[in-house]
């Protein structure tokens, strides 16, 4: 498939048994070295919410940089079953797909950009890829339970409210929200960390010299768990590395999900302007 | 940096017990689509009765895509070629959903079947949809190609359905703190008219394919259509709803011969919602939907076994 500067080939990127469906984006003529790998959540198919990464990829092409988007195993038109668990990431489909763009688009260096769950299975993959030069991730769920036992009651009857959409509005209800947040204050102890999986990861990325872009709205409800896990990072690397964390923070709206055009847009095109500005740095840094 | 093509080509295509899938694609009016064919691996099994998938819209485009692969891998095991698409404007095609018309919507389903009948040899057509994939299907059987149908819970009307996409959004308007920002469905419905385009929940309503679709009426005009039908009711009710029954009533009366399953979802589930949801631990999330996926396949398996 060939439009105004890219081309897009359908693969099936081998997973062990498993064939996870991807499209290759690529420049239609040259290109750079420094290939895209781009990841959603988990229940988005590998062209994101309303084509985002359809729009993304077409607009990195253009700039001549080939990408890889890709349905992780027993998602969309790939094969196999899932199962979603935040500390488990799915790094072995995102290595499974950058291994597949280097091959097919003869590129050796690797950004990665990806939302949500995939901002976890990105940092996980990053970590053991040597070549992934960046990673930009947008809201990410960082926290987890300081021991994931069995639940109180309370979680329970939180669970099965959410497995209705009325039940999932009333608890976003900022006046709900307000007390159980007071609620919760009353209770004793932390009943959350940041995730140990995820820390380690960006710490093993950031002393390889790679870069970590956070794209959060100022309104994004995990903002303040993300300043503690780079504050937490911090304590693990150089202050040089730390400096390699960025936060791009876009006013006025939490991109909760995507659900509006304009958060679309900032996405689309903060993950445009985070390869590109990458490239830029990694061409300074080669220039003697 | 140089392609290689060779490696893309070898993956365009794969194997999973005895159904092969390709993916590709196709050109329609200038355009490309991205299609992704199912077929048996054994030719020899092969009919030539083939089918075309239609897809939804909006978010559901991506959260029946494993319904439409179970039926599809299903029908392709009984030797039916399948070819699922997106139209221009959708997914992983070209084209801008702006420039979308009802009847850019027909020429692509069309120039799908086209495309299915010259890559497999098929000679007789069905139909598959799932919600407004359904009324599409349903659109495009009118003109007497098909001679089956598969329609999972189609809605009765293009007005109906995009009114039920706004209101969903009423929902979710629930956790806006700015009160002052929500909108009424009648509101939303003056936006699209009097600006050319509604956002609902990040996916545009354009005009151009609102004011042709909102009044077909599939329990009103069935066209030409007067083959097999099967229609899924897929919800938590037990009897067959009205919406349903207006569509079966519609096709018998055609000539038709109409099959009604209503199949009992899970709680929890919504068709057409997301499949991976938490159903214990909040940290995990587990497929919902993989019962309904292979009740919908099952079904449409035996009405196959028993109309051929």
């Amino acid at each position: 498939m060939t439009g105004a500067g890219w081309q897009e080939f359908p693969a099936f990127v081998p997973l062990g048994d498993d064939r996870l469906c991807s499209v290759v984006c690529a420049p239609s003529e040259g290109g750079h070295d420094l290939g895209v790998v781009l990841l959603t959540g988990g229940n988005y198919t590998r062209t994101h919410r309303n084509r985002m990464w359809v729009r993304t990829a077409r607009a990195l092409a253009e700039r001549g940089f080939p990408s890889i988007r890709v349905d992780y195993h027993g998602v969309g038109d790939s094969t196999g079953t899932a199962f979603f668990d935040m500390e488990v990431p799915f790094d072995k489909d995102a290595l499974a797909a950058a291994a597949f763009l280097k091959r097919a688009a003869g590129v050796r260096r690797l950004a990665i950009v990806a939302t949500c769950f995939g901002g976890r299975s990105a940092m996980a993959a990053a970590a053991q890829e040597p070549d992934t030069v960046g990673i930009s991730i947008a809201p990410v769920p960082l926290s987890v339970p300081k021991n994931r036992q069995p639940l109180p009651t309370r979680s329970k009857v939180r669970l099965w409210m959410k497995r209705y959409a009325v039940g999932t509005k009333l608890l976003q209800n900022p006046t709900v929200r307000r007390l159980r947040g007071k609620a919760a204050a009353r209770r004793d102890g932390p009943a959350v960390i940041i995730s140990p999986r995820f820390k380690k990861d960006v710490v093993e990325v950031l002393k390889r010299g790679g870069a970590v872009r956070f794209v959060y709205g100022e309104l994004t409800e995990g903002l303040d768990e993300l300043h503690q896990a780079i504050e937490e990072i911090g304590a693990h690397v150089t202050p040089e590395q730390r400096t390699h964390v960025e936060v791009d923070l876009t006013e006025g709206t939490s991109l909760l999900r995507f659900q509006t055009l304009a958060d679309q847009d900032v996405i689309v095109s903060r993950a445009v302007d985070f390869v590109d500005s990458l490239h830029r740095s990694l061409s300074r840094a080669a220039t003697p | 940096m140089e392609l290689d093509r060779t490696l893309l080509a070898e993956h365009a295509s794969h194997t999973l017990d005895g159904v092969t899938e390709r993916a590709f694609v196709f050109e329609v009016e200038g355009e490309r689509c991205f299609g992704l064919l199912y077929r048996p691996q054994d030719d020899a099994v092969r009919s030539d009765l083939g089918w075309v998938v239609c897809h939804s819209y909006g978010l559901e485009v991506l959260n029946l895509r494993r319904s439409e692969r179970g039926l599809a891998r299903r029908l392709a095991s009984l030797g039916h070629p399948v070819l699922a698409f997106h139209r221009r404007g959708y997914g992983d095609s070209s084209g801008a959903l702006a420039d979308s018309t009802l009847e850019w919507h027909l020429r692509d389903t069309r120039a799908a079947a086209e495309r299915l009948a010259a890559e497999t040899g098929t000679t007789r057509l069905g139909l598959i949809g799932g919600k407004f994939g359904g009324l599409i299907a349903g659109l495009a059987a009118r003109d007497g190609s098909a001679e089956r149908l598969i329609l999972m819970n189609p809605p009765l009307t293009g007005a109906s359905y995009f009114r039920r996409m706004i209101k969903e959004m009423a929902l979710v308007q629930l956790s806006i703190r700015d009160e002052a920002s929500r909108r009424s469905t009648e509101d939303m419905l003056a936006e699209l008219e009097r600006d050319g385009m509604v956002d609902v929940l990040g996916f545009p309503i354009y005009r151009g394919l609102y004011e042709p679709i909102k009044g077909e009426d599939l329990s009103a005009d069935a066209g030409a259509f007067s083959g097999h039908a099967l229609l899924f009711q897929i919800s938590k009710r037990s009897g067959v709803g009205k919406e349903t029954q207006a569509v079966a009533d519609r096709l018998q009366a055609n000539g038709a011969t109409v099959r009604v399953e209503a199949l009992r979802e899970p709680p929890g589930t919504t068709f057409g919602g997301v499949a991976y949801v938490s159903t214990g631990d909040p940290m995990t999330r587990e497929d919902v939907q993989a019962t309904v996926v292979d009740g919908i396949a099952d079904a449409a398996a035996g009405w196959m076994r028993e109309t051929a």
